[in-house]
């Protein structure tokens, strides 16, 4: 094989907020203990099922911000805390105006929207003060980034539902292939809201217990909240973003491929990005979703891009299906996998679908990781995967 | 970063069926709804109409372009996404049992344009969709020229948004605009390079009139500019937008 192999960039920093926990490390100590967090859903759910919910209430933002706050912003705003420091580094070092933002969101803080129409006057006006392009819609996510990290290069928020956070490492690897930013924020957000829950539900695919992604007994998903940010760089040290595919299932608005034509276009994209082949993947963090549908289509998709050798589990078992902050918060667990060699059982999947034709971890595992993979697929058949390496 | 070359530009909005019609200046009064012949069957009836708009322009850009429509790569803009429908769950969720459709649902996403048309042309390549304040104008045209740089052959840039409507702003006469472009890396036609941010005038009482504040009409200098053969610095961004980073086009002609 003539490819070449690419070294790709250091991800020279990290963090994850979601139901585990409010900083990274609660976060990474949480999965290793395992125990259920899934908890019920918000008051006035019309739904039974439970929820990935970030555990305590967080602080507000800052004066200068106050337009912009929502529970969403507040988790962006943890998020972004937990790598305050090697953000303020990257801007001194290549100077702001070359630190990118590229972030994803699906529903942003629609929340607040929900909350502004229940609050209608008699004549149908919202409340004084309400705007949808700081409150529901991905505007206000940016605006808040922007604010918040300080980075002043250039700025988009990625909104393809579930793909989102995970096509921002795709945007970061161009822009800086073209020389256009010496350093990418990447990640997203995206909070509970009504929208999401009955729209899932709508469809039929909400579990009433705790999701069980690839596993025999799987009911369906769990709709979580999360926030993660990775700071992608030219040079540094830590994990590195080695290749990023992105297909489309040209099938179905809200259903896989069947086949997974265009899961498999995803990831094997992403290794002819990097220059490496499926078989030396070792771990994937799959979008297991726990529906019939994505588990079959995934695990098919897995088989053929890859082989049989890469360890994989779903984490949305652990704090459900964070939607567009989806990508982000499963690549924390994927770059945490790269540098301890630790990776968690795939929640609840034992008794394991014996149908899927791969190596569904079911125990927690130790192991000498190199190439990791981490999927994300999203309505409108919006396929993304990325390829993460091991520190050099 | 290499410059692009525009091989084909399309425009839809009530009274111009294209992007000649806009720059004659000459509204048509039957034109009211996008064609979208490639929205065949189901997917037409079902699609909304920000993705109907959206996907005009597309084909118009991608036909023009000589691009196979199932092969190109795509980059879709909206700032304010299918805002009538999320007002429409937002309305449901309060009424009866407060339950949502599921069509509704999945049509509420921001990359419901590029999903029908993925669907109707069968296009398994990259696509994504990119939304944000003001300076997603050119942050938009940076990622498509970045994905011809990464390799794409051509890049459909398609930039689409209705004006936000009750109840999440004052009803008005704002009309809906979708403008695309489909670009190249092969030097032809007009060409494209994103330069510097500085600030230039341009004039743009038309826009301001008809589409307000709509991110999406400060593409509207640069298709007047490609389609009339006019070289020159074109800023994206609308007057007093204020955004943190303004990018221009330096547009030349081969």
């Amino acid at each position: 094989m003539s490819r070449s192999v690419r070294r790709g960039y250091p991800i020279t920093a990290f963090s994850a907020v979601n139901a585990l926990g409010t900083n990274t490390r609660e976060v990474m100590e949480g999965l290793r203990r395992g125990e259920p967090v899934l908890s019920p859903p918000p008051e006035g759910t019309p739904l039974a099922t439970v929820c990935g919910r970030v555990p305590r209430p967080l602080p507000a933002l800052p004066d200068a911000l106050a337009e912009y706050d929502s529970w969403n912003s507040r988790l962006v705003q943890q998020a972004l805390a937990g790598i305050r420091e090697e953000l303020a580094a990257a801007r001194e070092r290549w100077g702001a105006g070359r630190v990118g933002i590229a972030v994803g969101s699906s529903t942003a803080a629609m929340d607040v929207a929900e909350r502004a129409f229940g609050q209608r006057d008699a004549e149908g006006r919202l409340p004084a003060g309400f705007d949808l392009l700081r409150h529901g819609a991905p505007e206000g996510l940016q605006t808040v980034v922007r604010a918040l990290s300080g980075a002043e290069g250039p700025a988009i928020v990625v909104s393809t539902a579930c793909s989102s956070s995970g096509k921002t490492f795709g945007s970061a690897r161009r822009w800086l292939d073209a020389g256009i930013v010496d350093a990418v924020l990447v990640g997203g957000a995206d909070c509970l809201c009504q929208t999401t829950l009955r729209g899932f539900a709508s469809l039929g695919l909400v579990s009433e217990e705790p999701a069980r992604p690839f596993s025999a007994e799987r009911r369906g998903i769990n709709i979580g909240e999360a926030a993660g940010f990775a700071l992608v760089e030219r040079s540094g040290e830590g994990p590195r973003l080695l290749g990023v595919g992105e297909s489309g299932d040209a099938h179905h608005m809200s259903a896989p491929d069947p086949e997974g034509r265009g899961a498999r276009l995803a990831m094997e994209a992403a290794l002819r990005d990097a220059g490496v082949r499926g078989a030396d993947v070792d771990h994937v963090n799959a979008h297991g979703t726990g529906t019939l549908l994505n588990d079959a289509m995934e695990a098919r998709a897995i088989r053929e891009a890859l082989g049989p050798r890469p360890s994989v589990v779903s984490t949305k078992g652990y704090v459900g299906h964070t939607l567009g902050a989806a990508g982000a918060t499963e690549a924390a667990f994927v770059l945490d996998a790269l540098l301890s060699g630790w990776t968690p059982a795939s929640a609840g999947a034992a008794p394991a679908d014996p149908d899927l034709p791969i190596d569904v971890a079911l125990e927690a595992r130790s192991q000498p990781l190199r190439l990791a993979l981490s999927n994300s697929f999203a309505f409108g058949g919006s396929n993304v995967s990325v390829l993460f390496g091991a520190p050099e | 970063m290499r410059p692009a070359y525009v091989r084909g530009v399309g425009l839809w909005s009530p009274g111009h069926a294209d992007a000649d019609s806009w720059c004659r200046g000459e509204p048509d009064e039957s034109v009211r709804e996008p064609g979208a012949a490639l929205l065949a069957g189901p997917g037409r009836r079902r699609a909304t109409p920000l993705t109907r708009l959206a996907a005009e322009a597309f084909q118009q850009a991608v036909e023009a372009a000589g691009c196979d429509p199932a092969a190109v790569a795509s980059v879709w803009v909206t700032a304010h996404g299918e805002n009538e429908n999320a007002a429409a769950m937002l309305d449901m969720m309060g009424r009866g049992s407060g339950k949502l459709s599921p069509t509704r649902f999945h049509n509420s996403v921001y990359n419901t344009a590029s999903g029908y048309v993925s669907i109707a042309t069968g296009n398994r390549g990259p696509a994504t969709t990119l939304t944000g304040g003001p300076e997603i104008v050119g942050g938009a045209l940076l990622e498509a020229l970045c994905q011809l740089e990464a390799g794409a052959s051509e890049v459909a840039l398609v930039y689409a948004d209705e004006p936000l409507r009750p109840p999440f702003a004052a009803a008005d006469v704002q009309a809906p605009l979708a403008v695309a472009f489909c670009l190249s890396g092969r030097p032809t036609g007009a060409r494209v390079q994103l330069s510097d941010p500085r600030r230039e005038e341009v004039a743009a009482a038309k826009r301001r009139e008809r589409f307000g504040p709509l991110y999406v009409s400060a593409t509207l200098p640069l298709l007047e500019a490609v389609v009339a053969g006019r070289p020159g610095t074109i800023p994206l961004e609308l007057e007093g937008g204020g955004s943190t980073r303004i990018w221009c086009v330096d547009l030349e002609l081969l």
